[in-house]
């Protein structure tokens, strides 16, 4: 009678403490896994933005006032490129990724003097090349794709992480436009 | 006086048999009860983490889109009446390019989560417009502005001043007007909520269903 008292504690015993390693694994394993939460997909989707750009361009020493069309999207092949986990510090860090900018189309709204007679196509892409150039060099341009990419990214991965304790780190180096 | 002590000695050993055998219950019941809390609880926070905090707070910063414009502002005239004909008499463009950004977000107060108890469907209602506000003409990016004129035309200081003024106004109206950004503002909040919610789903093994009202 004793044996069998003995056996039913030990096997208690067991039980509890095979469900407490599996809550202590899964708990581990959710913490590396969250990142199965966010698809390439999402990412992919979510940071890809359509935009106008008015800007003027000299064409042939006579203006363009013209309207641009630009697409922006961040460059990611697969979701390990996005992040790292630093389980030292407790940390989900962010990698700097590069942010593809394409300029679709131009329309031209205005010109200096008021008739050119050159090619439209001409004209056309003479726009879409001082669009692509202006954006390059417009720093605030890329600093407000970047914080519309950061804050996807924080909102997709943060709830989560924050849940198990993890921080989010920006790794050094800024999103670059391409 | 044997048989005394036989029985003293009989009702400790009893006695001792009755403790140790209410003392395997209580471990029992002890162990039974550790065992059902180890198996009730949830492995995450599960739905407690659900109802504290997937509020509108929370998904309210989903909803912010900023959005950059590269603009130029404008004072155009045409010839009048004979200026037509003669020198152009009355034309004048003057057109100054400049950065702004604005932010799109949805009305907080507005957004409103409910979730049907025993059922994996959370409902979402969201406002219908979207609201442009902190509009920001980054003043050091204004170029210096191209002038065209006819004969005999000025083109005035506080044209172009005027010109310049304008560009904080005319950004908002573009930002008001434009509804491609408004949609994709809107859709880009949807996803990031609807994501959201079905990602918590997983976490605790139910499949949530998102309906936007």
């Amino acid at each position: 009678m004793k044996k069998i008292k003995y056996c039913i504690v030990i096997l208690l015993l067991i039980l509890i403490i095979f469900r407490i390693s599996i809550k202590l694994d899964n708990r581990k394993t959710r913490v590396y896994g969250f990142a199965n939460l966010i698809s390439i997909e999402d990412v992919q989707e979510l940071t890809i933005t359509e935009t106008k750009w008015v800007g003027i361009t000299n064409f042939n020493n006579k203006y363009l006032n013209y309207e641009a069309d630009i697409k922006t999207s961040l460059l990611v092949n697969n979701i390990e490129e996005l992040y790292s986990i630093d389980e030292k510090n407790k940390q989900i860090i962010i990698k700097p990724k590069q942010i593809n900018i394409e300029v679709l189309d131009a329309d031209i709204i205005s010109t200096i003097p008021n008739t050119i007679n050159e090619e439209l196509r001409d004209q056309t892409i003479a726009c879409m090349e001082d669009a692509r150039e202006e954006i390059k060099k417009s720093k605030e341009f890329i600093k407000t794709s970047e914080e519309n990419e950061k804050q996807i990214l924080k909102n997709l991965v943060e709830p989560f992480a924050n849940d198990w304790g993890f921080s989010i780190k920006w790794e050094e180096g800024e999103l670059n436009g391409k | 006086m044997e048989n005394k002590e036989f029985l003293i000695k009989l009702k400790q050993k009893y006695l001792k048999a009755k403790k140790s055998k209410y003392s395997f219950y209580y471990i029992l019941g002890i162990l039974i009860f550790i065992l059902i809390l180890v198996y009730l609880i949830p492995s995450s926070r599960g739905i407690i983490y659900f109802h504290s905090n997937f509020n509108t707070k929370k998904v309210c910063k989903f909803t912010t889109v900023k959005a950059f414009y590269h603009n130029v502002g404008k004072t155009e005239e045409d010839a009048k009446g004979l200026g037509k004909i003669f020198f152009n008499y009355g034309y004048k463009k003057f057109w100054i390019e400049y950065d702004g950004t604005v932010d799109l977000n949805l009305n907080c107060d507005d957004i409103k989560i409910t979730k049907v108890p025993f059922s994996n469907t959370v409902y979402v209602t969201l406002p219908k417009k979207i609201t442009v506000d902190n509009p920001k003409v980054l003043g050091n990016t204004m170029s210096k502005g191209i002038t065209d004129k006819g004969l005999f035309t000025k083109i005035t200081e506080e044209e172009k001043k005027k010109a310049k003024s304008q560009a904080k106004q005319e950004m908002i109206k573009k930002a008001k007007e434009d509804t491609e950004l408004h949609n994709y503002a809107m859709q880009r909040s949807k996803s990031l909520i609807e994501k959201y919610i079905i990602s918590i789903g997983k976490l605790n093994h139910k499949e949530y269903k998102v309906v936007f009202k």
